[in-house]
């Protein structure tokens, strides 16, 4: 069985800061840094790296 | 550095009068990051438990209890129920999702896929899958049950059945951002937690004349 670390680790580095392949009409992703800025959409949303 | 980068992002989304969640997660570094986001005016709403699990041990075939039918959704009137039934499970206006999962759907069809759950014709429940490519992960979002309906096994189904398309596309992992109502039955069918998140908010404040 995977490692609950192991998974973590893989959860920090495939899904922060993920830009689809396919991003929604009116919406934006934007990486500032160690930052992921979306507009567009109900609210604004960051996320950071771990 | 931190501080000025939140101030920075706070007054862009202040620019635009629009409110902004930051979202924040139990091991992040710096470990005082929610403190700073206090600081700066972000309020925390409920925080989730971040659970994953191994999508072939959940892709067994969904047991529908009777008289529910299972089905794909994808078109607008469906999307417009959704996010009707989500309003009334949360007391709260998800009119929104309609328009959100048909601009989702509408460019990346083939990783978004949407099922609600039927009574009669009356959408009892709903949830979707959100396929992110080029990652060993698929999250599971948007899990909602009428109150009435809840402890059927519907949410255990609509799992399986996203666990079952994630299986054929060959995802390794389901992820999901779990209220304390869905915990306990994610665990029960082998998800483990890994971390917690938290939706840090900041509201532009009312501009009155």
């Amino acid at each position: 069985m995977v490692s609950t670390k192991s998974i973590l680790a893989a959860y920090d580095s495939q899904l922060r800061r993920l830009v689809p392949p396919a991003v929604p009409a009116g919406h934006e992703y934007q990486l500032l840094g160690p930052l992921l800025r979306v507009t567009g959409q109900r609210r604004g949303f960051i996320e950071s790296a771990r | 550095m931190l501080d000025r980068m939140i101030v920075e992002q706070r007054e862009y989304f202040a620019g635009r009068g629009e409110a902004v969640e930051w979202k924040t997660q139990a091991h992040d570094v710096p470990a005082d990051l929610e403190s700073r986001l206090r600081a700066a005016g972000f309020v925390p709403e409920d925080r989730e438990t971040v659970l994953v699990g191994e999508t072939a041990s959940m892709a067994g075939e969904p047991v529908v209890p009777e008289g529910i039918q299972v089905r794909l959704a994808r078109e607008r009137p469906d999307l417009e129920r959704i996010a009707a039934m989500k309003s009334e499970v949360w007391a709260a206006d998800y009119s929104w999702v309609a328009a959100d999962l048909q601009h989702r759907l509408a460019s990346g069809p083939e990783n978004l896929v949407v099922f609600l759950a039927e009574a009669s014709g009356e959408v009892v429940s709903a949830a979707w899958l959100e396929i992110n490519p080029g990652t060993d992960f698929a999250g599971l979002w948007g899990g909602s049950t009428l109150p009435a309906w809840r402890g059927r096994g519907i949410y255990k189904a609509l799992v399986s059945a996203r666990a079952q398309v994630a299986a054929a596309r060959g995802v390794k992992y389901l992820q999901v951002d779990a209220s304390a109502d869905s915990e306990p039955i994610l665990e029960r069918l082998g998800f483990r937690a890994i971390t917690t998140t938290t939706p840090f908010v900041w509201t532009p404040p009312a501009t009155g004349r």
